[in-house]
């Protein structure tokens, strides 16, 4: 695999000192810790929001690099707790608006940001203004539209606040059709239940990755985790401490696994 | 004090009638947090909503949103340099005596835990967490009678959650205080509250306490299109596809007592 992003001893005072992170291409990476343990800062530090004398790059692609279009279309960033600005009177045309910028063939163009809004269930509110859509479709609207013209990376801060359990299953099964189109997917969140499905994870403390690996391996070292003051997700949680009572042999994240185990 | 709502319309929640006590959390289970409107009272279109000892909105504004306070995790600030100008807006906005402010704001800031040293940073600089924790500081130097409270657990971890738990109920102690809490997650609303409202698809589904209300009918609240919390699921998902009888229950380890049992004496 390709790797996409590599910080080898990110330092960034007082937040960071001497953080490393690689993602590869292609793959969805979580990135969870407590309250103020630096996770929308290294969003901004990795979209180029907040300057460094670090060189931080995305393939070809860094920050401070002078085609800034380039590094537009590699890396695209969303801040889900801050408002979104929509720029056009209806979804349809603010799913243009990318196209038109990036200078995509007219006749294209409208196939395009159709086909792409029926992906994240927008078809039927084409016609809508944006600010009338409630929160998780606007949300739906802002990842459409930065994805629209397939960045490299897309970098997604606290995407799931807020989001009731139907919401958040959507959201990773969008999240995941992204994936397919090769899209590098990272995000951040507080809570270890929305990294369920991502392929790699790394938990942040005091500024350091003090834990990494796929999301099973980092839910089986349940101490370290309930330090960090974080909680396991549900059925890592429940069949942890079943786990514990000699119900179970190892940790089952599945639903249907872990009842079809209890009772076989 | 308690909340009276009488056949009230509010955009697209439909004659609602239910009435709230004093001194417990009562939490507002939804799929859609625009019910939480009904309470801002200005909003209604058909019916009352009534505050004992609480003036109308309409008769006195200020006194009203002194007394029935909202926050909400999606407010956004002015674009002000630091906490501490900040602050001084907020006490412009809600008529608060700037006299004693910063010794009035030290003694708030203690009560949530929150360091001193917050005061001299930039308001973008905070984290929505800390942005949340100086919210209800300031809230808590206002007084009100009601506190409406939207999505607040989403932005905080777990350490800060169950701070949160901790201080709403000293908050809710105070004699005549009403605290709503208003989500879509049902485990923190099902962990932290004493009693429920439902609603869902623009109507109240039910009223009650919150143990009842989640283990009693359960067939009814997926019906109606209740979203359970993950122990209540887990367990109806068992009964369903096993036809074992384990019993519905909110914490953890009191289902674990009772899979224990049922697959120990398998």
């Amino acid at each position: 695999m390709n790797r996409v992003l590599r910080c080898v001893h990110l330092n960034y005072p007082p937040v960071f000192e001497k953080l490393d992170l690689s993602v590869e291409k292609g793959t969805i990476t979580s990135i969870v810790g407590s309250n103020n343990c630096g996770k929308t800062t290294l969003i901004k530090l990795l979209s180029g929001f907040l300057p460094t004398h670090e060189m931080i790059c995305f393939g070809h692609a860094y920050a401070e690099m002078e085609n800034k279009a380039e590094w537009y279309r590699t890396v695209q960033v969303i801040f889900a707790k801050q408002e979104f600005i929509f720029l056009r009177p209806t979804v349809l045309e603010e799913l243009l608006f990318p196209l038109e910028n990036s200078c995509v063939d007219p006749n294209e163009m409208k196939e395009k940001a159709m086909k792409w809004g029926k992906e994240f269930q927008l078809d039927s509110l084409f016609s809508k203004h944006p600010r009338d859509l409630d929160y998780f479709s606007k949300l739906r609207l802002k990842i459409a539209t930065s994805t629209i013209i397939e960045p490299e990376v897309l970098l997604l801060d606290e995407p799931f606040f807020s989001l009731n359990e139907k919401e958040r299953m959507k959201l990773i099964v969008f999240l995941h059709r992204l994936k397919k189109k090769g899209i590098t997917i990272v995000f951040t969140t507080n809570h270890l239940e929305d990294t369920l499905y991502s392929d790699q994870l790394y938990l942040l403390e005091k500024g350091k990755v003090s834990l990494k690996g796929t999301p099973l391996e980092v839910y089986q070292k349940e101490e370290e985790v309930s330090h960090m003051g974080l909680s396991l997700p549900f059925f890592a949680d429940l069949s942890s401490k079943l786990k514990f009572y000699n119900l179970l042999d190892e940790i089952i994240l599945d639903e249907e696994k872990l009842v079809d185990t209890l009772w076989k | 004090m308690e909340i009276t709502v009488a056949n009230a319309t509010c955009g697209n929640v439909q004659n609602i009638t239910f009435s709230l006590t004093t001194n417990q959390l009562t939490g507002i289970l939804t799929d859609h947090l625009e019910v939480l409107d009904l309470f801002r009272g200005e909003n209604i279109e058909k019916g009352t909503i009534h505050y004992k000892g609480v003036p109308d909105c309409k008769d006195d504004p200020l006194l009203w949103k002194n007394q029935v306070a909202f926050l909400s995790v999606f407010e956004t600030e002015p674009n002000l340099s630091t906490v501490k100008e900040w602050i001084r807006w907020y006490c412009y906005e809600y008529d608060i005596p700037l006299s004693n402010l910063d010794e009035v704001v030290a003694d708030s800031f203690e009560t949530m835990e929150l360091s001193q040293d917050l005061l001299i940073r930039k308001w973008s600089t905070l984290s929505s967490s800390e942005q949340f924790w100086i919210r209800l500081a300031l809230i808590t130097i206002r007084n009100p009678k009601v506190l409406i409270l939207e999505e607040p657990f989403s932005v905080l971890d777990d350490k800060g959650k169950e701070k949160l738990k901790r201080k709403l109920k000293r908050l809710s102690e105070k004699p005549g205080r009403i605290i709503l809490i208003g989500s879509r997650n049902s485990d923190t609303i099902a962990e932290t509250c004493e009693k429920v409202i439902l609603f869902f698809h623009h109507s109240c589904v039910k009223v009650g306490k919150t143990n009842e209300l989640f283990t009693e009918d359960v067939e009814s609240l997926i019906e109606k299109g209740v979203t359970l919390p993950k122990t209540i699921s887990f367990v109806h998902k068992v009964k369903q596809e096993k036809k074992i009888r384990l019993m519905y229950q909110i914490d953890i380890l009191d289902v674990i007592k009772d899979v224990y049992k049922h697959v120990s004496t398998k």
